[in-house]
């Protein structure tokens, strides 16, 4: 008598025998005990490969999971708003800190007198034009600098306000 | 979770709503632990990994057009994952199984199981040791296939394998399995 292979005991244990093979793979197993201690170990082995053990995560995996992505998110949209923010107020600053401090038309004369290159007496008659722009305009620079301040104050409320929010999620 | 239900989900998720994704975590979680634990055998880096998987979901979920079933996709971004870590530690992704080379090595050259420890461990616990000796895409089918209940076809998409392949290799592998488990154990164990 010939025995039944391992590939009709595997259909014949996963439930995928047409009906046709179903009833002589059953015939055959009323009559071999062989067979039927094959189809057992199979069955044992398919029962085991179905349990779901030693999967285990740590209990909050999600919660960490979705915070990294809050890090990530707030890392990438936020730094590049906050980059923006300080870089505003380092230029604002900057041209504050040498209008107020720089005494410009001696500076050009200088320039003028030097033999530099037509470039540089461009960049200082800009300077000059601005200089010229603020004491006409009477503009007075501690405003600007004010405002400067109150950018940089904005931003870091925004970023202590944006952490408390994410935090409390 | 049906379809409509999933749908909704992912656009909430979109939106930015990452209670919602919390949700879809709970969800697959198990899917992709069983495709990580199983392929890679490094426990430390396993939950990292997991992690990877769903920021890389996350990442892509806008461009999900569902042309397949949400656990299919996830389930590939995992396998794709782990065969990206194991391709870094050059660890062989496409051996073959052999049969005979195979028990005669586990029976004879595994020091850190003696005779005794072995005896008492039962019959669940020798087998995960033989699934795990399994090469990586044998060990991969079984577990989605017995574990996580995908049929040969979205087995075949998970890992890029025509669906013949599939149905074949997971023949061998149970094959195998089984050849393992009678051969280095009285049979007497198998039927308490
Ligand atoms: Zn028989």
């Amino acid at each position: 008598m010939k025995h039944l292979d391992d590939e009709q005991i595997q259909a014949y244990v996963d439930g995928h025998l047409p009906a046709e093979e179903m009833r002589k793979v059953k015939t055959h197993l009323q009559e071999c005990s062989f067979c039927r201690k094959e189809v057992q170990v199979y069955g044992q082995l398919f029962n085991i490969l179905q349990q779901d053990i030693d999967f285990q995560l740590s209990a909050n995996f999600a919660r960490r999971t979705v915070s990294r992505i809050k890090k990530k998110s707030l890392g990438t949209v936020y730094n590049k708003l906050i980059t923006v923010f300080f870089g505003l107020f380092g230029i604002i600053l900057a041209v504050n800190i040498s209008l107020y401090y720089v005494n410009f038309t001696s500076m050009i004369n200088e320039f003028k007198q030097d033999t530099l290159s037509f470039d540089l007496q461009i960049f200082t008659s800009i300077f000059e034009q601005i200089n010229i722009f603020i004491s006409q305009n009477n503009i007075d620079v501690r405003i600007i600098l004010f405002a400067g301040i109150i950018l940089l104050l904005l931003a870091v409320i925004d970023r202590f306000v944006l952490q408390s929010r994410t935090r409390s999620v | 979770m049906n379809a409509k239900e999933e749908k909704f989900l992912i656009g909430r998720i979109i939106e930015g709503d990452t209670d919602a994704f919390r949700s879809f975590i709970n969800e697959y979680k198990n899917l992709v632990t069983h495709i990580v634990f199983r392929m890679i055998g490094g426990k430390n880096v396993r939950e990292d990994l997991c992690q990877d998987v769903f920021l890389k979901v996350y990442d892509n979920l806008k461009d999900f057009r569902f042309q397949s079933k949400v656990s299919t996709w996830v389930a590939r971004i995992a396998y794709n994952r782990c065969i990206n870590h194991l391709e870094k530690k050059r660890v062989p992704l496409f051996d073959d199984l052999h049969p005979q080379d195979a028990s005669i090595e586990s029976f004879s050259s595994d020091p850190s199981l003696p005779d005794k420890a072995a005896e008492t461990k039962d019959l669940q616990e020798r087998l995960r040791e033989e699934i795990q000796k399994l090469p990586v895409k044998f060990k991969t089918i079984i577990t989605l296939y017995h574990l996580d209940e995908l049929n040969y076809a979205e087995i075949g998409e998970v890992m890029q394998l025509p669906e013949g392949t599939v149905k074949s290799h997971l023949f061998r592998a149970r094959k195998h399995l089984k050849e393992q488990l009678t051969k280095k154990y009285q049979k007497e164990e198998l039927y308490p």
